[in-house]
């Protein structure tokens, strides 16, 4: 078990992360939240690239400062701008970092092969990835980060500039290694996390909002969401989620504390939460 | 108020870091250096710098050239290119491999790895040391064949050696304690500062040094050393934790 107790980063006089006390067992668990919000800097501290400023971060009540190397020998990570050697191959590349993380060459060789059959990259296992896609890269960078059969996966935006098909194929590929550890996936792409994620945290004003399963968050707003056609003027107070196409028209999507009249509830979504949520932060 | 006492297998664990902590280690430097270079592999230890170990030798041969080989009135020139030369190869591969790791985007996932980069950077230290020594040596045999030369082979080895550890120790210092990557430009620009005061203050250094006795260049040069590979050694101990301003920056 991992536990974040009462964790506060300040860089300088700038609050990035106050009191943040999170507790993660086996099983996905989204951070959302918009740019900025400080999902990069927890998961700095998650894998000791960052220091805490107050509080500690305990993996099985031990502080991960006192494991170092036991730490980092359970950890996998993949950071949001990952690197790569372009003149490498996916095969020399992994063995490269597997001899980093410890992995002599005949326990690395039939791993490295499992994964990039995992990641289905076994064809181009012997190419050069500078002749490689955005998608077929991050899988690369996610086979490097599984090479030591981590009980502790973060993932920070791992899909960001990845198309439609490829982030599917990503969220597939996730669902299938959270089985027997803990998966800490970053985005701020609700549907990234909306179908495997069992907890969903999310973090506002430097602060933890909340950390509920995604069913919990979306009954925040059951009854409370509503679709009314663009024209309709309303006199009750809203706050507008979005707009959409449908048949009879572009329809706004609100959350209004008192229904408007003649319009019943639509089951709210998790992309309704974070837009409520998040509806008055510009963005920094 | 009742305080929870731990549990037996919460005390075991106590017991178990305060050892590890308290209890100095059973690997010496002379020891845990080969241990990691055999562990980690010296083809993975060098992996992505020849590019940077090429262009080191092109910027120290035109280092020599420049200040090693002009004519004999400029003997003085000459003597302090040697200890300006000296640590150019290992200042030089050192900033092009951590230039060239911060470029390369694999700093985060080489921190997070059993082996971080800070270990990788203190053994890399060593092969661009030993490197260095031998170019030292070639360094001070091209200078020997100078007529005008006051020193001896053996009073040049020693300047050209110490200058090496002294640079190296001060690299070291500099990597253990700097917050910022800039910070690793202070060590070269001050030790090319310290290679002209002579000049600009118009010191004959080199006639101060030709009275210095054999031995005390030898024990100049073993003390240099020591402190060296005692600085490698704190380097390596360092905790990872922080690791973003520990490393390399």
């Amino acid at each position: 078990m991992l536990s974040v107790e009462h964790v506060t980063k300040k860089y300088g006089s700038y609050l990035a992360l106050e009191d943040i006390t999170l507790e993660f067992e086996n099983g996905v668990y989204g951070l959302l939240a918009p740019n900025g919000a400080g999902k990069t800097t927890l998961l700095n501290m998650l894998t000791t690239l960052l220091l805490p400023t107050k509080g500690e971060i305990l993996w099985e009540g031990t502080d991960i400062g006192a494991l170092e190397k036991q730490y980092r020998n359970i950890l996998g990570y993949l950071p949001q701008h990952f690197g790569y050697y372009r003149d490498n191959t996916p095969r020399q590349f992994l063995r490269y970092l597997a001899a980093l993380k410890g992995m002599d060459g005949k326990t690395a060789a039939p791993r490295i092969q499992e994964l990039l059959k995992l990641v289905a990259l076994s064809d181009v296992a012997d190419k050069k990835m500078k002749k490689f896609s955005g998608g077929m890269l991050q899988r690369v960078g996610i086979a490097q980060a599984m090479l030591n059969d981590p009980k502790l996966l973060i993932l920070d935006e791992p899909t960001a500039g990845l198309d439609p098909r490829e982030r599917v194929r990503f969220r597939n590929l996730i669902h299938s290694l959270s089985q027997n550890r803990i998966v800490i996936l970053s985005t701020h792409i609700v549907s990234d996390i909306e179908t495997i994620a069992g907890k969903i945290i999310l973090l506002k004003n430097h602060e933890l909002y909340c950390c509920k399963s995604p069913g919990e968050l979306c009954n925040m707003l059951a009854g409370r969401v509503f679709e009314v056609p663009a024209d309709r003027k309303l006199s009750k107070p809203y706050q507008l989620l979005g707009e959409h196409q449908t048949e009879a028209g572009t329809a706004l999507r609100i959350v209004c504390e008192t229904p408007p009249d003649g319009f019943s509830p639509v089951a709210p979504n998790l992309e309704d939460v974070f837009l409520y949520v998040y509806g008055d932060e510009g963005g920094e | 108020m009742s305080i929870k006492m731990p549990d037996s297998e919460e005390k075991k664990r106590s017991i178990q870091m305060i050892l590890e902590k308290g209890m100095p280690s059973g690997e010496c430097l002379p020891m845990l250096i080969p241990d990691l270079i055999g562990r980690i592999g010296i083809g993975n230890l060098f992996w992505g710098t020849q590019d940077c170990i090429f262009l080191a030798l092109i910027g120290t041969a035109a280092l020599a050239i420049l200040f090693l080989l002009p004519a004999a009135s400029y003997m003085e020139i000459s003597l302090l290119g040697l200890f300006l030369v000296s640590p150019a190869f290992y200042g030089l591969l050192h900033l092009l491999t951590i230039w060239k790791e911060q470029q390369s985007g694999l700093y985060e996932i080489k921190m997070t790895c059993q082996y971080t980069l800070r270990e990788l950077t203190a053994l890399r230290m060593v092969f661009f040391g030993g490197a260095s020594v031998l170019m030292d040596v070639l360094f001070v045999l091209l200078l020997c064949r100078k007529p005008q030369v006051i020193l001896s082979l053996l009073q040049m080895m020693g300047i050209s050696l110490s200058a090496l550890f002294l640079y190296g120790m001060a690299t070291l210092m500099l990597l253990s304690v700097g917050r910022k990557k800039e910070s690793q430009l202070l060590v070269p620009v001050a030790w090319c500062f310290l290679c002209v005061l002579p000049v600009i203050l118009k010191i004959d250094i080199w006639e101060y040094l030709s009275m210095v006795p054999n031995m005390v260049v030898c024990l100049c040069v073993v003390f240099t050393a020591f402190f060296y590979f005692f600085q490698l050694g704190r380097y390596l101990s360092i905790n990872n934790q922080g690791g973003i301003y520990n490393a390399v920056s």
